[in-house]
């Protein structure tokens, strides 16, 4: 009898709870949702987005996101275009010429990297980044657009190799057999089998990094000056989207305009992640069939 | 020749690439540990921050019990809600439809920068609801943010277990809950409890979600869940962005990443338990 009630506990719990979760992320997604789509009614989209100034609190208004969001762009893709090259190297390293047994500890070290919190690297960035660029490129402070894109390139780096040696490590015996048995260099194999094969798997890694860049918050922040100015060199102060969002809802009263414009920002960054993710899904997809 | 020459070129490329970034790894975590262990101090650990601008001396206390406050908090909640959402997935779910839904939310909060995050718990925690900066916000936007890992974590755990298993349970009439008590739970636990020390780790670790909801410059050890709290990351925020004083920002730091270090410590003694257990 009792174990009948315990059996009805369980099943009551897990169910409530569940439930409970489900409402709960429910109910965020469509406040977030909700809240971001009030600032729509008083600017139209495309002021909103390719407005030229961000002026939240001066006289004269101004709520235009394109530097911010420029910045966003520009800081993800600097920071990709950094990261790639290097990580592609060391995932065909880790998944074609690495040891076996070294293979696993050196795994688990890049993993390791990818659990270290983001205000540490903001840190190292500003001890040891800026420091570095002011005395290279002479710069009297080495906040810059340069600096968050190096500093992200860093950071996205464990993520891209895991993902892409994982997709590369599933196709090692393949290629191995064929090129054994074809008579050619293990380096001729990497070059004209192994890498454009494995070109899905270092997408997979480009998006997540994309992704892991674009949202990236304190890292960022700390290294990249945080004036809403277009980005017109590397060297230049910008703000992308969540060091606006860190740096300004303090300060924006419940229920402003600057208050919903924040979470239009918001909003604007979660659809740039969607879209970015879109794109893998239907490249996925398309490649299945 | 030209061959050879391509060969070299992938050769160096790849060398230069893994050795650049285990150097660069090396030297992140170097930097901090050498730089750290010279600023710490018993007093620095054990006393509060002092000084004016307020933390340029004395230590961190409050900010380490503040950190594991929040940690254990979020974990609490996310676990109890996280856990539950995978076993239901896994052991009573029976619709294509409802676990596609349940599946497609995780993902879409799994998908949310933790600074959004930060705005939610913000708007709605600390002022739509009233309750302040304190660690309740706090740990109710972490526990947001790491509820994704623990459910995909623990469904994935679920699910390495054999179907027959559990199968031959139901069939000899076996309830689902004894089922999960005595089949499920001892078989994975070691996986289940790794998943939800990885979120609180990824949970004490962050700074964006708490500096809009729960973490202040200065507060006493945690007492009450409506107070304020201190945070290790907050602490080295500030610390470093303001220059408030660097020694100390690196001693923050170093211990940041040696609570960190010691839950990943755990977390793979965890794993390999079992891994021990199966050969």
């Amino acid at each position: 009898m009792s174990n009948k009630h315990l059996e009805k506990l369980f099943a009551i719990a897990v169910k409530l709870l569940t439930a409970m979760a489900m409402l709960t992320l429910v109910f965020i997604i469509l406040f977030i949702l909700k809240e971001s789509l009030v600032v729509f009614q008083e600017i139209s989209l495309i002021d909103f987005l390719f407005g030229k100034e961000w002026r939240p609190v001066s006289q004269n208004m101004r709520l235009g996101l394109r530097p911010i969001i420029t910045a966003t762009l520009a800081l993800s893709g600097l920071a990709l275009i950094i990261a790639l090259p290097i990580s592609v190297g060391a995932a065909l390293f880790l998944s074609h010429v690495c040891p076996v047994r070294l293979r696993r500890p050196l795994r688990s070290f890049i993993d390791l990297l990818a659990g270290i919190p983001s205000v540490i690297y903001g840190f190292i960035g500003v001890v040891v980044l800026l420091p570095l660029m002011e005395r290279i490129f002479d710069m009297s402070a080495g906040d810059s657009l340069l600096a968050g894109g190096v500093l992200l390139a860093v950071m996205i780096l464990p993520f891209i190799i895991s993902t892409t040696a994982e997709s590369m490590e599933a196709s090692v015996k393949n290629h191995v057999m064929t090129s054994k048995s074809m008579g050619v260099s293990h380096w001729y194999m990497l070059r004209n089998l192994v890498l454009p094969s494995s070109w899905t798997g270092i997408i997979a890694g480009a998006v997540l990094g994309t992704s892991r860049a674009m949202g990236e918050t304190m890292a960022v922040m700390m290294v990249v000056g945080n004036s809403p100015l277009m980005p017109t060199s590397l060297f230049g102060r910008v703000k992308p989207i969540p060091s606006l969002i860190a740096l300004e809802i303090g300060s924006a009263p419940l229920g402003s305009m600057h208050y919903h414009a924040i979470f239009g920002a918001g909003f604007v960054l979660l659809v740039l992640l969607l879209i970015i993710n879109m794109f893998f899904y239907l490249l996925r997809k398309r490649i299945k069939f | 020749m030209r061959q050879n020459w391509k060969d070299l070129f992938i050769k160096g490329w790849l060398f230069f690439s893994i050795i650049l970034v285990i150097g660069m790894s090396i030297y992140v975590m170097g930097h901090i540990i050498v730089n750290g262990w010279r600023s710490i101090s018993l007093d620095f650990l054990i006393s509060s921050p002092r000084g004016m601008p307020l933390g340029t001396e004395g230590g961190i206390f409050p900010a380490i019990i503040g950190s594991l406050a929040l940690g254990i908090v979020s974990m609490l909640l996310a676990s109890i809600l996280g856990i539950a959402t995978a076993v239901y997935l896994y052991q009573y779910c029976t619709s294509q439809r409802i676990y596609s839904f349940i599946r497609l939310v995780v993902q879409c909060i799994a998908g949310i920068p933790s600074i959004v995050l930060g705005l939610f718990g913000y708007t709605f925690f600390v002022v739509s609801l009233g309750m302040g900066h304190s660690l309740l916000a706090g740990a109710l936007t972490l526990s947001i943010m790491i509820y994704p890992i623990v459910t995909i974590n623990t469904e994935k755990a679920l699910y390495e277990i054999q179907k027959e298993q559990v199968m031959v349970s139901y069939s000899l009439g076996v309830s689902k809950s004894y089922t999960f008590f005595h089949v499920v739970w001892p078989e994975r636990k070691n996986d289940i409890l790794s998943g939800v020390l990885l979120g609180t780790v990824y949970a004490m670790g962050a700074t964006a979600p708490i500096m809009l909801t729960a973490a202040v410059l200065s507060a006493a050890s945690p007492t009450s869940l409506f107070r304020p709290v201190m945070a290790l990351p907050y602490h080295l925020y500030i610390m470093a962005s303001e220059r408030i004083s660097i020694q100390n920002a690196y001693g923050t730091a170093m211990v940041l990443l040696m609570m960190l270090f010691t839950a990943y410590g755990f977390i793979f003694l965890l794993i390999r338990e079992r891994r021990v257990d199966k050969q």
